[in-house]
């Protein structure tokens, strides 16, 4: 049923075979998962070969696969929390629904900017901001709750340049949902970029 | 002549599209020798290309379910692993456009000092280690040409109906994954010795 | 639909007074070797504050190197693969410096590093730099058409591009605001399935008619 077409580029390459030995390797099935899965379709209704036309729907049409996408973010979020065993009431699923914004402020300073951070996390009991500003010390840069007790906010003093950060919620560490991406995730784990402008440093 | 003496032992030996008419037919069960026979390339593919268990096995699952649902819209004249894995594919790109939702439990000095102590470095652990990192570094669409090319050794046609990309676009993909991926395992190599 | 809620209940608050508000914190001095995480393994941190030691002797600033390295233990990374990451970010600094110039400050750097790692070739650095110089002056900073250069490969906007579309702005003299702009309406455009070549075009081309329109009412 299969065909393996070597590439004979890949194919004498000793690094990329071993790379290619290493993923082979199995997988391991957990039992608990498999049964999971079992009961999952177990509680679906039979196929039938008329075939539900709905089912086709969802892989092409652009805005039901967002809906479902945002869906799965919050469920998957929900999951993860619960395997973490965090068993606070703030939830990653919370922070995932919520939304942040950050931007430079005007103020200057000793040739520095300030750069309010926000993050409106109402559910969180904690957050800190961790980035290259602050060692990455998720205790170092506290984040105050707003009046409104729906946000976080700081405010911060940034030379010029590009700093890259990230929030820590209740012990999570989350990106900036509304601030660009660092180019740079080298450990696996995105963070955002904040750009201060100003004069040659 | 010795007929099969169940239809168990039957199923075993049918092929994946007659599993698929069984279970149109009503015979939900014979889904779960489906699900047996492409479980595994399925947990290891979502596993490899997503870089972590949990999100891996909900993804499967997704996709399990939903092959399930949509059974009858498979078109027997074509592979039942191509078909299901397109929707494996599919989940799996989803799940990676999440990831700019992405959240992940921070590492204190407490933590790390601990994993640290308790576990065994062994150098085939690092490695492997090393070779996880890489294939996490790379694009994502290099990485799925890159596994589903070698590790789950589809043919460039079916990855095209797969991934519904060109075969051409699909090698290119392939080779600047294994160029990246020398790349990256070198400078391991460099740091290490 | 997330990226509409994100718009619309967005939090944009300024505040023009220092230190006011959002409990205003210090900013830190510069990371050094002896503040590195004490998770990372003597021999490990021995390598880290010899590359470190490297960089300051050929004038390359070493705090960048300590924060990534305080970064890559916060997000559980193994020591080989910081090892890695830092000998990568080392090797860019050098290479950034010798296609920005001396003269470039430690902001110009980074940014040019962060290009670089992200598939910037150091002719497309030398390119800028001659086109800044030319059009503003050594004192002005790069920096922010450098990030933005950054953002824009990192969003997988091919490289020739992205370095042409920068390039075209640091030409025109264009403001910080302008490549803050280009940033943030590139990734709306691919968030919302466009091609990043044709958005970063058009929206390049947008902002050139909007600076010679400024340039022409007064």
């Amino acid at each position: 049923m299969l065909r393996h077409e070597q590439d004979p580029e890949t194919a004498e390459n000793p690094a990329i075979e071993r790379v290619i030995a290493e993923l082979r390797t199995p997988v391991p099935v957990r039992a608990e998962w498999r049964a999971g899965l079992a009961r999952g379709l177990a509680t679906l209704p039979p196929p039938s070969a008329a075939g539900p036309r709905f089912v086709r729907r969802w892989t092409f049409r652009p805005l039901t696969a967002i809906a479902a996408a945002v869906v799965c973010a919050v469920v998957g979020a929900t999951i993860a929390t619960v395997l973490l065993g965090s068993g606070r009431r703030s939830s990653s699923a919370e922070v995932l629904a919520n939304l942040t914004s950050t931007m430079p402020l005007p103020g200057e300073h000793g040739g520095q900017s300030t750069v309010r951070f926000v993050l409106v996390a109402p559910y969180a009991s904690r957050v800190s901001l961790v980035g290259d500003f602050n060692k990455w010390n998720p205790s170092a840069m506290p984040m105050r709750r707003s009046a409104d007790g729906r946000a976080w906010l700081l405010d911060v003093p940034l030379p010029p340049g590009r700093h890259v950060y990230s929030f820590v919620v209740d012990g999570d560490l989350a990106p900036d949902p509304a601030a660009p991406r660092a180019g740079d995730d080298d450990f696996g784990v995105p963070s955002s970029v904040v750009l201060v402008a100003g004069a040659k440093t | 002549m010795t007929l099969p003496a169940s239809s168990e032992v039957d199923a075993g030996s049918m092929s994946d599209a007659a599993l698929v008419r069984r279970v149109l037919d009503g015979d939900a069960r014979a889904f779960t020798l489906l699900v047996d026979r492409h479980l595994q390339p399925c947990l290891r593919f979502a596993t490899r290309m997503l870089g972590n268990r949990h999100d891996a096995e909900d993804v499967t699952q997704e996709a399990l379910l939903r092959a399930y649902r949509a059974l009858a819209t498979y078109d027997a004249a074509g592979s039942f692993r191509t078909w299901l894995f397109a929707i494996l594919v599919n989940r799996c790109r989803t799940s990676l456009l999440q990831r700019s939702r992405y959240v992940k439990r921070v590492v204190t000095d407490e933590d790390a000092m601990r994993a640290a102590t308790a576990a065994d470095r062994a150098a085939s652990t690092e490695l492997r280690i090393e070779i996880e990192r890489a294939v996490a570094v790379l694009d994502p669409d290099q990485r799925e040409a890159f596994l589903l090319k070698h590790v789950e050794q589809l043919g460039y046609d079916e990855m095209a109906a797969v991934t519904g990309a060109g075969v051409s676009a699909l090698k290119m993909r392939v080779k600047r994954a294994c160029e990246r991926l020398q790349e990256l395992l070198g400078e391991v190599n460099d740091v290490t010795s | 639909m997330t990226r509409v809620l994100t718009w619309c209940v967005i939090v944009v608050t300024l505040s023009s007074v220092v230190g006011r508000g959002a409990g205003a914190q210090a900013a830190e001095r510069p990371m050094t070797a002896a503040e590195l995480p004490a998770r990372l393994a003597p021999a490990t941190r021995q390598v880290i504050v010899h590359l470190g030691d490297s960089l300051r002797a050929v004038g390359l600033p070493d705090a960048p190197l300590y924060a990534k390295a305080a970064e890559g233990v916060l997000k559980g990374a193994p020591d080989a693969r910081i090892l890695v990451v830092l000998r990568a970010l080392a090797r860019e600094l050098g290479d950034a410096r010798a296609s920005l110039g001396a003269s470039a400050g430690e902001a110009e750097l980074v940014a040019g590093a962060s290009a670089l790692h992200v598939g910037a070739s150091p002719a497309m650095l030398r390119q800028l730099r001659e086109t800044h110089v030319g059009a503003a002056g050594e004192a002005t900073s790069l920096a922010t058409p450098l990030v933005a250069l950054a953002d824009l490969l990192a969003r997988r906007v091919p490289a020739g591009v992205a370095a042409a579309a920068i390039d075209s702005l640091v030409a025109r003299g264009a403001p910080s605001d302008d490549f803050a702009a280009l940033r943030a309406a590139v990734e709306r455009d691919i968030d919302a399935g466009r091609a990043p070549e044709a958005s970063v075009v058009q929206r390049t081309q947008g902002l050139l008619r909007n600076i010679e329109g400024r340039r022409r009412t007064p």
